[in-house]
C-alpha cells in the first residue's frame, strides 16, 4: 500500500463548537417533539425499499436451490407427512366449526358480538432492523399483498406484533418484546385483566398493573384481551415465567416468557380483516365491545386497569346505544 | 497496487465519495437475520473515517454531520446523536492530522481503530445521558468495523491521495 500524507488543513474549533451545538439542539428537539420528525424519518424508510426489495432475491435464490437440491424421494415422504398433518387438522376443523356456530348463538343470547374473522397471509421475515434498541423487523408482503398499518402479526405459537410501516412490496413490523408496545391481556386461568410491555428483548416480557393481592401463579398462561382495539382478542401472548410480590410497589413484579418465537421465525401470518368495514361499522363495534365489557363481572379491584386498556370504558354514552347496535352487528354477521 | 502518480479530477473525487456513500448506506440497512445482524459493521462511518483521513479537502466537518445525520435516520436513533458522535471523531481526524506526517497502511488501520472506538464511546455516553440505555452488543459491532477496515482501503486505494 502507498503510504500517504496528510494534507494540512486547518482546524478551527470554532465551527466544530457550533456544529456539535447544533447536533445537541436536534437531540434535544427529537427527545422533546420526536412527531416534527416523522416526515423526514417515513422519506428516509421509504428510500431503504429499494434495498429491502434487494434483499429479498437470495432467498428466493435459496428457495429455488433447495428445490434443486432435495431428491424426490425426500420430497414424497414430506408430502405424505404434510398430507396426514392436514387430515388431523381438518378433522379438527370441523370440531372448531361446530363450536364457532355455538359461540355465534351464545354470543347472540348474550347481545355480545365479536366479529373476529381473518383471513391469514403468510409472509416470510427477511430481516431486522438496524438499530438494535429498537424490536423491529422486515416482512416480505406489502401494499400490494393487502398489509396495513396496524395490522396485526402472528406465528403458530402466540402474537408477534404489529405492523407500523408498509411499503408496495414490504413492510416493518413492531414486535411486543420492544419497549415502546404493549398489549392489552387476559391471564386464562384467571380472567384478570392486565397490560403487557415488552423489555427491548426478545425472550422478555412484563405483566404490570397486577396488584399484590391478585391471585397470579407462575405457569399461568396470557392471552390477548382485545381491549385496546388494536390486538384482536384470544391469541396467547406468553407465559407467567416469575412473579415477585415483595416489592416497594402496590403492583407486583411479574415476568413473562413470550409464547411466540421472536428469535428466528422465518414464516409469520397477518391477519387480515375480511371485509373492509367502514368507520361508522367500526364506532358501532367498538360501543358494543365497550357495552359488553361494562356487563361482564369485575374482579376486585381492577378499575383502574380497564380504564387505562380502554378508554371507550369511561364514556357514559356508550352503554345506552348498546342494545339497537348490538343486535345489529349480530344481524351482519350471521 | 494501484499507480498515484497521476491526480484525480475534483469531479471525480466528488463522485466517487457520493457513491461511496450511497452504497456504504444500502449495506448498512440489508436485512440481516437477528443472529448476524450484531456482527454488522458500520460501513457508513468506516467510509467516512477513510476519507476524512485521506481527502480532507473535500470531506470535512459539514460532511461528517451530514453523514451522522442520514446515519441517525437510517438506523432510527435520536436524530443528532450520531452526528454529533461523528463531528468529535472528524475533530480526532484533525486533531491527529497535525502530529502525523506520514501515513501507511498499519498507521491509517491503527488511526481508524481509534476513531471507531471514540465514535462508539460518544455514542455509548450521549445514549446513556439523553436516553438511560447502554447497549453493550454493539461493542461487536465496532471489533467488525475495526476487523473490517482495510477492506475500505482495498476498496478505495485509488483515492488515497
Amino acid at each position: 500500500m502507498n503510504p500517504s500524507i496528510f494534507a494540512r488543513q486547518p482546524l478551527s474549533f470554532r465551527k466544530t463548537v457550533a456544529i456539535l451545538i447544533v447536533a445537541m439542539i436536534l437531540m434535544w428537539f427529537d427527545s422533546k417533539n420526536p412527531e416534527w420528525f416523522n416526515p423526514i424519518r417515513s422519506t428516509s424508510h421509504a428510500a431503504m425499499q429499494p434495498i429491502y426489495e434487494l434483499s429479498l432475491l437470495p432467498s428466493y435464490a435459496a428457495h429455488w436451490s433447495s428445490g434443486r437440491m432435495q431428491s424426490k424421494e425426500a420430497l414424497r415422504r414430506e408430502n405424505v407427512q404434510l398430507k396426514s398433518e392436514l387430515i388431523h387438522a381438518r378433522a379438527k376443523l370441523q370440531q372448531q366449526d361446530y363450536i364457532l356456530a355455538q359461540n355465534a348463538r351464545l354470543q347472540g343470547i348474550l347481545s355480545t358480538t365479536r366479529p373476529e374473522q381473518y383471513d391469514l397471509t403468510l409472509a416470510q421475515v427477511i430481516g431486522t432492523d438496524t438499530n438494535p434498541l429498537k424490536q423491529i423487523v422486515v416482512l416480505n408482503k406489502g401494499v400490494q399483498d393487502g398489509v396495513k398499518v396496524g395490522q396485526t402479526v402472528i406465528d403458530e405459537k402466540g402474537i408477534l406484533g404489529q405492523v407500523i410501516n408498509v411499503y408496495p412490496n414490504t413492510s416493518r413490523l413492531l414486535l411486543i418484546t420492544d419497549e415502546l408496545q404493549s398489549v392489552a391481556v387476559t391471564i386464562k386461568r384467571t380472567g384478570q385483566r392486565a397490560i403487557i410491555t415488552g423489555e427491548g428483548t426478545p425472550a422478555d416480557l412484563r405483566l404490570n398493573y397486577v396488584f399484590k393481592t391478585s391471585d397470579v401463579r407462575v405457569g399461568d398462561e396470557v392471552v390477548s384481551s382485545g381491549l385496546g382495539g388494536r390486538i384482536p382478542a384470544g391469541y396467547a401472548v406468553g407465559r407467567i415465567r416469575y412473579v415477585d410480590p415483595d416489592q416497594g410497589d402496590n403492583f407486583m413484579h411479574i415476568e413473562v416468557t413470550p409464547a411466540a418465537n421472536f428469535n428466528d421465525n422465518s414464516y409469520v401470518l397477518v391477519l387480515q380483516d375480511k371485509t373492509s368495514k367502514s368507520v361508522q361499522r367500526q364506532a358501532l363495534l367498538e360501543a358494543t365491545e365497550a357495552a359488553a365489557f361494562d356487563e361482564l363481572p369485575v374482579v376486585g379491584a381492577l378499575q383502574p386497569v380497564d380504564t387505562m386498556a380502554n378508554p371507550a370504558l369511561v364514556n357514559p354514552t356508550a352503554p345506552a346505544t348498546m342494545p339497537s347496535t348490538a343486535n345489529d352487528a349480530v344481524q351482519s354477521s350471521r | 497496487m494501484s499507480n498515484s502518480d497521476y491526480a484525480h479530477s475534483t469531479f471525480e473525487i466528488v463522485l466517487a465519495i457520493v457513491l461511496s456513500f450511497i452504497l456504504a448506506s444500502s449495506l448498512n440497512v440489508y436485512p440481516l437475520s437477528l443472529g448476524t445482524a450484531i456482527l454488522r459493521p458500520m460501513v457508513m462511518i468506516m467510509v467516512l473515517i477513510f476519507w476524512l483521513i485521506f481527502q480532507p479537502r473535500h470531506v470535512g466537518l459539514f460532511t461528517a454531520f451530514t453523514i451522522g445525520l442520514i446515519a441517525d435516520l437510517l438506523l432510527d436513533t435520536r436524530l443528532g446523536q450520531q452526528a454529533f458522535a461523528a463531528v468529535v471523531m472528524a475533530l480526532v481526524i484533525k486533531i491527529a492530522s497535525i502530529y502525523i506526517k506520514q501515513l501507511r497502511t498499519l498507521g491509517a488501520w491503527f488511526l481508524a481503530c481509534i476513531c471507531l472506538l471514540v465514535f462508539q464511546a460518544v455514542l455509548w455516553i450521549l445514549q446513556l445521558i439523553t436516553q438511560n440505555t447502554f447497549v453493550p452488543q454493539v461493542g461487536v459491532s465496532m471489533l467488525m468495523s475495526m476487523a473490517c477496515w482495510p477492506l475500505i482501503l482495498l476498496a478505495l486505494r485509488r483515492y488515497t491521495h
